[in-house]
């Protein structure tokens, strides 16, 4: 089997599946139980927070774990313009559901501008024009999960801090964290996913910058200080702080691998034809690409009889339409595009394996 | 290498006489330690100014800029980005580095220092032919010499033209360690953690004692106290920390002495305990952060009685200090919402419903005398904690 849909998710690193199963098997105790088997869970999530919060370049009492990286995009958004009436929120054009879907709603009360990517990538000049005294809130995500664009995060915060406008920035993380170099506390706010880096799925969360305020929009037993009521994922949350604490230090090694292997699909999927959707300063975790006339659809079923399983986009909305693509202008492509999303756990050999595939399938779908 | 570096002047330091080496050297230290974890830096001292240079790619110098504004000793700091000596260099580098500030502002003026005399312009000279240069640039300002809104600085020194604008006042004081070394009674409540800080702004190297009585308190005030001490040692510099195991002896004042002078005659053990530990340490102090007449145990008459029990000066920093403002410290440090989550510590166990306001020391004397105190604090099996402030 070849697995090259990392975007969707990701397989869970064998050190942090232990873990998981340590603490659903023997460590199970409720951290917000008094007792020192209680205890021994709390150390647990502290540990996880600790290291979540060294990758991210912040402070650890900046991370709240969440159920799930929509549910913190969901507590940042909406818990920012709680207590505000009207403004502007600035965004990208190409989002994920789980940040777009909550601003259509906010919609209704605020100002939305969305920003177009140029060439398929936001530019921080766009950014300096749609910015007004009145905006109440920045979600711009780091990189962008069909394509790999990246949002040049650092820019457009010196911008906004420059500007004096008092908005805070977050950032949906998601395919971002521990494969881009970046220090988040350079922003206000910013969404990370456990399932997208090598930890269980059912697990998020949220930096939030300290002393900015938040409205919780859960309530309950007030887990993380109120923000995420819920009995904490003890398994999910361990499992991830490992494999953080595995994957920033194999950071550079496996980058340079992806590099290569992006690197052997691109050049191979020109020379069969195709075209690269994906900018050409993208993460090198994501590759786009297009055979026109082939419907993406019928490659990646083919390419799944032979365990090769790849992606037509994001596969959380893989069954309509793509968004992402009309935003880069690509919208005419939308039916042709193909996502190769990599990891750790992809190799070059595999790499040479799918383009044998591709060409394969490219010999047996005809053009529609 | 990054053109930008960090600039520290040093507060009261300066004014020591044949001292004054040591405690630069102390507070280099203390730089680096609080630099811990912003990469490789090199840090040096020049002519009462220490400088901050980052010697990795993209360093988080405003993360590194909180972090030195925590350590005792500095006055004020900037980051500075270091220039050229060529004049028209110098200008364009000035005009680009201090436009985001000078943009802001309706005044300004410029001030030089040359401290290489051989750069060939003289300070008035910089800062007329500067002056001319950034008001051609920004046109909108004016010249204010007596209270400009910004202040651009130009230090020519080794071979480097340093531009920076307004200085940030930082923590001041002495650097921690510098003058001696004491004890901290550290209990989990608000005061303590901000006594041990206040004591560490004036030169103090400061350890804690820590007593605990499981199972009459949980883990996890064990844990908050770990934390307090962490938070705290941003400040202080590394703590070690010792906790005193305290039930068998609580049980034993609980079981043998009148019970309206169980808290005095359990402060006064604590006190006893604490010294030993201070003097087996080279400790030379206690420290609490007793406020006269915030609890019962800290009336005058309790604390004449207690203090009675100290072979040590005991420092109280807050004993005339509102609760308010000391609560103010604690939220300006951090220690705040630690020290209010909710699990008992040693004091609060066994507290008598009406304990004396005001006991006269020869009662307490009295009753202390009931209890076999050699024999109960003979082998106390103290657990020992370096606690770090990166840990």
């Amino acid at each position: 089997m070849i697995y090259m849909d990392n975007a969707a998710t990701t397989r869970v690193l064998d050190e942090a599946a232990a873990l998981a199963q340590h603490c659903m098997t023997e460590e199970y105790a409720n951290p917000e139980s008094l007792h020192d088997f209680g205890l021994q869970s709390e150390h647990r999530v502290s540990s996880a927070r600790k290291q979540l919060a060294a990758a991210a370049g912040v402070t650890e009492e900046e991370i709240f774990f969440a159920p799930s990286a929509t549910i913190a995009n969901h507590t940042a958004i909406r818990g920012a313009v709680a207590n505000k009436k009207r403004g502007r929120i600035i965004t990208t054009a190409f989002e994920h559901p789980a940040v777009e879907e909550t601003l259509k709603d906010l919609e209704k009360t605020f100002e939305v501008v969305r920003l177009i990517p140029d060439h398929g990538v936001i530019t921080a000049e766009s950014f300096r024009d749609a910015l007004s005294p009145d905006t109440v809130l920045v979600t711009c995500m780091q990189v962008n999960n069909e394509t790999g664009a990246i949002t040049p995060l650092k820019e457009m915060a010196k911008i906004l801090k420059q500007s004096g406008v008092d908005a805070p920035f977050h950032t949906d993380a998601v395919q971002g964290f521990l494969k881009e170099s970046f220090r988040y506390s350079l922003l206000d706010m910013a969404t990370f996913a456990g399932h997208k880096v090598h930890a269980p799925k059912g697990v998020g969360a949220l930096y939030l910058r300290k002393n900015l305020r938040v409205k919780p929009q859960i309530s309950g037993g007030g887990q993380e200080k109120n923000l995420f009521s819920g009995t904490h994922n003890v398994p999910a949350i361990a499992a991830w702080g490992e494999a953080c604490r595995i994957l920033q230090a194999e950071k550079e090694k496996n980058r340079q691998r992806i590099e290569k292997i992006n690197g052997i699909l691109r050049d191979g999927i020109l020379a069969l034809g195709g075209e690269i959707n994906s900018p050409a300063d993208a993460t090198p975790y994501v590759l786009n690409a297009a055979f026109r006339g082939r419907l993406a659809e019928n490659i990646l079923h083919y390419l799944s009889q032979k365990e090769i399983y790849i992606s037509t986009g994001s596969a959380c909305s893989a069954k309509k339409p793509s968004r992402v693509m009309a935003a880069v202008g690509k919208g005419d492509l939308s039916r042709y595009s193909l996502r190769f999303s990599f990891s750790r756990y992809n190799t070059e050999e595999e790499a040479c394996q799918v383009l044998d595939a591709l060409k394969e399938a490219l010999n047996h779908i005809r053009k529609d | 290498m990054n053109p930008e570096v960090i600039l520290m002047k040093l507060g009261e330091v300066v004014l020591k006489g044949l001292n004054r080496r040591r405690l630069e050297d102390l507070l280099i230290k203390n730089v680096k330690t609080a630099l811990h974890g912003f990469g490789k830096v090199h840090v040096w001292e020049s002519q009462s100014t220490i400088f901050v240079e980052f010697l990795e790619e993209d360093p988080d110098i405003d993360g590194a800029k909180i972090a030195l504004k925590k350590v005792f000793g500095i006055m004020n700091l900037t980051v500075a980005y270091r220039g050229d000596y060529d004049w028209e260099t110098l200008k364009k580098q000035t005009a680009d580095y201090v436009s985001f500030a000078l943009r802001r502002a309706k005044t300004f003026k410029v001030d030089a220092r040359r401290s290489d005399k051989k750069y060939p312009m003289g300070s008035p000279e910089i800062c007329r032919e500067m002056g001319g240069h950034l008001l051609s640039k920004f046109p909108h300002l004016s010249v204010d010499v007596h209270n400009p809104d910004v202040t651009v600085s130009i230090e020519i020194r080794d071979g480097f033209a340093y531009i920076h604008t307004n200085p940030e006042k930082a923590a001041g004081g002495l650097p921690a360690g510098t003058g001696g070394h004491g004890m901290l009674m550290l209990s989990g409540g608000i005061d303590s953690p901000v006594a041990g800080y206040v004591m560490a702004k004036r030169g103090l190297k400061i350890s804690a004692v820590h007593f605990e009585s499981p199972p009459y308190t949980s883990p996890r005030a064990k844990e908050k106290v770990l934390t307090l001490a962490k938070k705290m040692s941003v400040y202080t510099g590394p703590v070690d920390l010792w906790i005193v195991p305290f039930t068998e002896i609580q049980e034993a004042i609980r079981d043998t002495c009148k019970e309206d002078l169980f808290t005095i005659i359990m402060r006064r053990v604590m006190l006893k305990i604490a010294c030993k530990l201070a003097k087996e340490k080279n400790a030379r102090c206690i420290i609490t952060g007793e406020s006269l007449g915030q609890v019962a145990s800290q009336t005058l008459g309790a604390i004449q009685c207690t203090d009675a029990a100290s072979d040590l000066p005991v420092f109280r920093p807050f004993i005339g200090t509102d609760k308010q403002d000391i609560v103010d410290i604690a939220r300006d440090i951090d220690t705040f919402e630690t020290s209010i989550l909710p699990y008992e510590d040693c004091c609060t166990v066994f507290t008598p419903k009406h304990p004396k306001t005001n006991p006269y020391l020869d009662e307490v004397l009295e009753e202390e005398a009931k209890l076999d105190l050699d024999a109960l604090t003979a082998n106390l099996a103290l657990e020992y904690v370096k606690v770090k402030p990166w840990d």
